[in-house]
């Protein structure tokens, strides 16, 4: 049985003692540094023991969770936060002690380590949707069944264009809501949750904006930067603390466009970034941004695939919100949105970094790249794992970044 | 082991991926369904349309797609079972030209919300099923379809009933290839077939396992893989293979669907309430039922076989090892990277179990 959320913090502080400093290159704007304090402020309330606390997979919406004053706890995402302090490696130590697949995703077992040592902060909560990938819920039942807490799956449909698929999801998020206000003794107040609905639309209004912003050519910010406002910030939307990040997001690269300031003198390629990074080292994106020029110009995690959602109308909207994602469906869709952003973003080649153990988005980097072959853009595929850096090869991965750039010409 | 096919008939012939799809729509509408095994040899072509590190069942099925050994097909319905056949249906489409390729959604819950959702897409497949092959699937035809495919689910106990006794007189390996062959048949023509081999059993009373001894009653549990070299290596050494819950085999069999005047609903409550699947979530629902099967068949062990890749069987195992544990049920783990699960490795790690194993019967 697990202990206390003061326990356990304490036994995060023992962790994280072991930690390295970790120190980006890819920090040069203020709303980044807000973007940081906004998580760890996030990240400090899930330990306190007055919190009520959802663990949340990275497509859970946040918006159901502030509607009810309940403090969101991204399991996984904050396992890339202890990758980067290199503190991976004991927790996926004691998964595998525990019959748990190395082939498995290591942010999968991360999470399951870091809750059998103890040193996640407990939840009230735990919910998980079936999409991407068939490993997260499976782990969050798993982890809900260690804490002996209410575990509720966002059972996500397939096709999104359907209007069964639509009120299926929209029920679930109403029933999970439901349940949790019930456990928590509150009712949902549907004044506050507009309220969210409303930040969360306000925020991405600005998202939208700083994204049209990010077609500048010279780029205004390194893809090393912005990367990780997706996964992170995803933990936010609904607070009016996202609104403020976005809005200053927006500002400051509104005012590199009139001061005519690039983020990379001298730009000699403008890449698309497909999928995360490799969260134990920042070194593929300094590498190939800094050390050799090329711009990621975008990511597709940054995307914005929902539209404006109706505050009178919050299961359907965030349903649909959930339902848009383009890799959930049909490949041809994300291929789509790839061939737009690759035009929009006058894209010189793609780059994906293939997480092991990612089943649902490598499966599709095949034929993802038989269809930028058919219209000749460069693709390179960098195998890797986002939170174990035990196999990272530094040598390997830059000769094959170098060869691809030399495709990409001007070396 | 290629899949036999038998094509001599006239007939349209539906491949299927899931025991989660619903056979009785297909029979309903005068189809075949068929059941596809893929094959035990490496993949070759799939691997310039899916990953290499990839579920070795979505690889066999489309690499033999991909060489032509599906060509009679004249649709296939792939489930969304998991990751690997969500990109399946894409490489499918994108690779081959078979004329109806359809993905069937399947919920995870299974709850009343889920159930009438899954209702809702068995809709869709009938409207899309009766306008490409302009045919009606009625109400009539789908209880028909019922009756018969309850039909086939209780030979099949029957069988493994005969089975797990030694009352069959046919080695596992025939009894498998009975089963294999049998999805590739109509219905009807299947029913008749297993309706001899269990009669003529009968006739001759009962056929005692030719094993001397009290050979170890082991269970399989798994992901999909071809179950027959296993089982000759593993009654080779000594033990017994009752039951496979693997879903070509056990799981295919499981629960009648209960008749009523809205059949469409029935199968969908029927399907959806199946024993889970690793596919699914409840992880207490599948260890008590593995450990009912155990106490049914007498089983003394249970071999988890997981093909690599495979991450739902994969996390699974834990939990599951814990539970069976706790029933003081013994638990061997091989995981694999083919659909035939017989390499060197894998039967010495067989023979340790088996060689520290004690007789521990459920009961």
């Amino acid at each position: 049985m697990q202990s206390s959320r003061i326990k356990q913090r304490e036994n995060l502080r023992q962790f994280l003692r072991d930690g390295k400093e970790s120190k980006s290159p890819f920090y040069s704007l203020k709303a980044t540094g807000k973007r940081l304090r906004l998580i760890a402020s996030l990240f400090k309330r899930a330990y306190s023991p007055e919190s009520i606390v959802a663990w949340r997979n990275t497509f859970v919406p946040t918006e159901m969770l502030f509607a009810l004053d309940i403090v969101p706890f991204a399991a996984e995402a904050n396992c890339a936060m202890f990758a980067g302090s290199d503190l991976s490696i004991k927790p996926l130590d004691i998964a595998e002690s525990n019959f748990y697949s190395a082939d498995t995703c290591s942010f999968l077992r991360t999470v399951i380590g870091t809750s059998i040592g103890d040193c996640m902060a407990c939840p009230d909560f735990l919910i998980s949707t079936s999409h991407y990938c068939d490993g997260a819920a499976k782990v969050f039942y798993d982890v809900g069944k260690r804490y002996g807490r209410d575990f509720f799956l966002l059972d996500v449909p397939y096709d999104y264009n359907l209007p069964e698929a639509i009120d299926y999801l929209a029920f679930q998020i109403e029933d999970i809501m439901q349940k949790m206000a019930k456990t928590i003794g509150i009712k949902i107040d549907y004044n506050k949750f507009a309220e969210v609905i409303n930040n969360s639309n306000e925020a991405t209004k600005y998202l939208r904006l700083v994204n049209e912003l990010r077609k500048n050519i010279p780029a205004l910010m390194l893809g090393g930067e912005s990367i990780d406002y997706a996964a992170m910030t995803a933990n936010f939307w609904g607070l009016k603390e996202a609104v403020d990040l976005y809005k200053l997001l927006y500002e400051e690269l509104k005012e590199r466009v009139s001061n005519k300031i690039g983020a990379l003198p001298g730009e000699k390629h403008r890449i698309l970034w497909r999928n995360l990074r490799a969260y134990h080292s920042p070194e593929i994106m300094e590498y190939i941004e800094i050390k050799k020029g090329a711009v990621i110009a975008f990511e597709e995690t940054n995307y914005v695939h929902w539209e404006n959602m109706d505050p009178k109308e919050p299961y359907k909207s965030l349903a649909k919100k959930i339902l848009s994602n383009p890799p959930i469906s049909k490949i041809e869709n994300w291929i789509t949105k790839t061939l737009e952003v690759i035009k929009d973003y006058r894209i010189d080649g793609v780059i994906e970094f293939a997480h092991r153990g990612c089943r649902h988005l490598n499966s599709a980097a095949p034929i993802v790249k038989k269809e930028l072959q058919k219209r000749g853009i460069p693709f390179l595929i960098i195998d890797g794992d986002c939170i174990d850096g035990r196999d990272y090869s530094d040598k390997q991965t830059k000769v094959r970044i170098d060869a691809f750039l030399e495709l990409l010409g001007g070396y | 082991m290629k899949q036999p096919v038998n094509t001599t008939k006239n007939r349209t012939i539906i491949g299927l991926t899931c025991s989660y799809i619903p056979e009785e729509i297909l029979v309903a509408a005068g189809f075949t369904p068929f059941r596809i095994y893929g094959d035990i040899n490496p993949p070759e072509l799939a691997t310039s349309y899916l990953p290499a590190s990839f579920c070795p069942y979505a690889l066999s099925c489309l690499d033999c797609g991909l060489k032509g050994s599906y060509e009679f097909l004249n649709g296939i319905i792939i489930a969304n079972s998991c990751n690997a056949m969500r990109r399946l249906y894409d490489a499918w489409r994108y690779s081959l030209k078979t004329p109806f390729v359809h993905m069937l959604d399947i919920p995870k819950s299974n709850d009343l919300a889920a159930e009438r959702y899954f209702e809702q897409v068995l809709v869709r497949m009938i409207n899309a099923i009766e306008k490409h092959f302009k045919v009606k699937v009625t109400d009539t035809a789908l209880k028909n379809a019922i009756t018969v495919c309850n039909e086939t689910r209780e030979l099949m106990a029957q069988l493994y009933e005969f089975k797990s006794k030694g009352e069959l007189g046919i080695s596992n390996k025939d009894v498998n290839r009975l089963i294999q062959e049998g999805r590739t048949l109509p219905k009807e023509e299947f029913n008749k077939n297993l309706n001899k081999v269990l009669k003529s059993k009968m006739k001759k009373g009962t056929l005692h396992s030719e094993k001397i001894g009290n050979p170890i009653r082991l269970m399989i549990t798994g992901s999909f893989h071809q179950p027959s070299d296993l089982i000759d290596y593993i009654e080779s050494v000594g033990a017994n293979v009752v039951y496979e819950d693997i879903c070509v085999n056990g799981r295919y069999l499981q629960k009648k669907i209960e008749l009523n005047n809205m059949p469409l609903r029935a199968i969908a409550h029927s399907y959806i309430h199946k024993s889970p699947c690793a596919r699914m979530l409840d992880n207490e629902a599948r260890i008590d039922y593995i450990l009912q099967l155990a106490k049914q068949y007498k089983v003394g062990g249970v071999i988890y076989y997981a093909l690599k890749f495979c991450d739902t069987h994969l996390l699974d195992y834990p939990l599951i090892r814990k539970g069976l544990n706790n029933a003081g049920l013994p638990i061997l783990f091989l995981e694999g990277d083919s659909l035939m699960p017989s390499s060197g490795q894998i039967k010495t790690r067989i023979k340790a179990f088996l060689e520290v194993f004690s007789c521990n019967q459920v009961g």
